[in-house]
């Protein structure tokens, strides 16, 4: 039996929403590698993007977990847009009594040389702020964490101090029946194993 | 009528055009000299054996159309021109153009002790203004053809659909770095096959919320510059002009100082600063980042380009361009991971090793 052109469309129609479903899907899959567990009674610095009422419940959790936390947040590190904006040196370049395209793009080069030494640089200085907490602060462990709402996801990150390794990884895809608590406390399992 | 004569004429129009497109789209590649940076004249002889070795090897495997140095020689004479030994970034498009040239080819050698050779080569492709250069080492007498064909089997890779550079594979174990534009839970997805593969992936950018790097200015990356090896845009200083007339100001005149100082510290010593910047990465991580890998990802994620740099070594070791996920079911950071990681200890198969 022959199939009319509409049908011809409906199908391809739905094979083309079924592929895009598919890869939207696997986008929000979640992850997770754990290397090395961290243990309960492990120092710890906790970055999360929340305001401090927040924050506060977040830090909560991980105390009352046993974990030792030390008071540093994310706020208390300049961000690379506060401090490193190389908008105004790509400026100068650009406002060099120059002519013609070749001079343009001789100072577009000049500018993405600035750009990556800034960017070395910003990773550097992180890279350094990250020894004296462990140095300074005896601290053994970073966690970042990003929390967000049902149908997004939230994600989260561990670094060893000692090895400058990211020992875990997870990104949950929130749950309509999650709370703020709830995403933290699977969080904080997978992280430690518990 | 028409319909019949339509479909006879069909296969015979494609054959004739397709044929002609396929003759137009062949890639000319010409080899200027290599030039003989030694000083002793006894190796003068090689400034055109290695570039005629290196056009008959290319062309035995690649499908290009090669041209040598002294048809390059004849071609450039008619225009009044010649063939020079060297060349200034600056002059690459006049002489590629001279010559009818896609990519023009030059280059050098030093011998080196224990009867050792350098070679320097440098490719510029036309289209682009781009100029990829890499270093090769290898025995003068009794290696010579191996390392000419490891040489060619080089330019053949890049100039192949992935644009592929690599001078060795990265060992198992390798501690490596990622700085990509990318960040949060992309990144983590990015993250996961280096992790499952069981490489230590050391906390470049994974140590922040929001990535540094997420702009488009981000493809400034594209382009790398290292002692041995390099894939750089061409910009020619020369044709930058600052204004000088009789009316210039004192401010006019400090501002062409600022310019030149400028230049001069992020262009001219470029080199030098990265490479101190990567000592100053490397003892910030307190010397446990042995490989830096710099991935681009395309706004909708679907493609990215990478380089690897050597930071104990300070030189480019990896560069390939596009990667793509094998599934466009797949989630293509992870993909595209996965990808980078399952090859990282792959070394580049020799066409010429039968």
């Amino acid at each position: 039996m022959p199939i009319s052109p509409i049908m011809k469309k409906i199908s391809a129609f739905t094979v083309i929403l079924l592929m895009l479903t598919a890869a939207g899907c696997a986008t929000k899959k979640s992850v997770k590698v754990s290397k090395q567990k961290i243990a309960p009674g492990s120092s710890i610095v906790v970055i999360i993007n929340c305001p401090s009422n927040i924050q506060n419940v977040v830090l909560a959790k991980f105390m009352s977990r046993d974990f030792r936390v030390k008071a540093f947040n994310a706020s208390d590190l300049y961000t690379s847009q506060d401090v490193f904006d190389v908008k105004d040196m790509k400026k100068i370049a650009y406002t060099s009594n120059i002519a013609g395209p070749d001079s343009i793009f001789a100072s577009q080069k000049l500018a993405e040389n600035i750009y990556k030494l800034h960017i070395y640089n910003y990773e550097i200085n992180k890279a350094e702020t990250l020894a004296e907490l462990k140095d300074k602060w005896s601290v053994q462990y970073l966690v970042l964490l990003e929390l967000n709402d049902w149908e997004n996801v939230s994600w989260g990150r561990a670094i060893n101090l000692a090895s400058y390794e990211l020992v875990w990884i997870e990104n949950y895809p929130t749950r309509y029946k999650d709370t703020l608590e709830t995403v933290v406390d699977h969080m904080i399992g997978s992280m430690s194993g518990m | 009528m028409i319909r019949i004569l339509a479909q006879l004429c069909l296969p015979l129009f494609l054959f004739v055009f397709g044929a002609a497109g396929a003759a137009q789209a062949k890639m000319v590649v010409a080899f200027g000299y290599l030039n003989n940076s030694s000083g002793n004249i006894n190796y003068n002889y090689l400034e055109t054996i290695f570039p005629n070795s290196f056009a008959s090897s290319i062309q035995s495997i690649y499908d290009v159309d090669t041209i040598k140095p002294l048809q390059i020689e004849e071609v450039l004479n008619k225009k009044n021109m010649q063939l020079k030994k060297t060349y200034e970034y600056g002059d690459l498009p006049g002489v590629a153009d001279a010559a009818g040239a896609d990519i023009f080819i030059f280059g050098s050698f030093t011998p080196l002790p224990n009867n050792r050779i350098q070679i320097v080569l440098q490719l510029y492709m036309k289209d682009s203004r781009e100029v990829f250069s890499f270093t090769n080492v290898g025995k003068m007498e009794t290696e010579i053809f191996k390392l000419v064909d490891r040489i060619s089997l080089i330019v053949t890779s890049f100039l192949n659909d992935t644009s592929v550079f690599k001078l060795r594979g990265i060992p198992a174990g390798s501690r490596i770095a990622i700085l990509t534009n990318i960040d949060g839970s992309e990144l983590n997805r990015l993250y996961a096959p280096f992790l499952e593969k069981g490489c230590p992936v050391i906390c470049i950018q994974s140590n922040d919320l929001h990535a540094a790097t997420g702009s488009d200015r981000f493809g400034a990356f594209w382009h790398i510059r290292t002692r041995t090896n390099s894939f750089d845009s061409i910009a020619d200083w020369r044709s930058v002009s600052l204004k000088r007339t009789a009316w210039n100001a004192a401010a006019d005149d400090r501002h062409i100082r600022e310019t030149r100082a400028m230049y001069s510290m992020y262009e001219d010593n470029l080199l030098s600063m990265k490479n101190d910047a990567m000592e100053k990465l490397k003892k910030a991580f307190n010397n446990r980042v042995d490989v830096l890998l710099i991935v681009g990802f395309s706004n909708n994620r679907k493609t990215a380009w990478l380089r690897a740099r050597n930071v104990n070594g300070k030189e480019l070791i990896w560069m390939q361009s596009p990667i793509t996920p094998d599934s466009f079911r797949a989630d293509p950071i992870t993909a595209i991971g996965e990808k980078i990681a399952s090859s990282m200890e792959e070394e580049i198969k020799n066409p010429f090793e039968k």
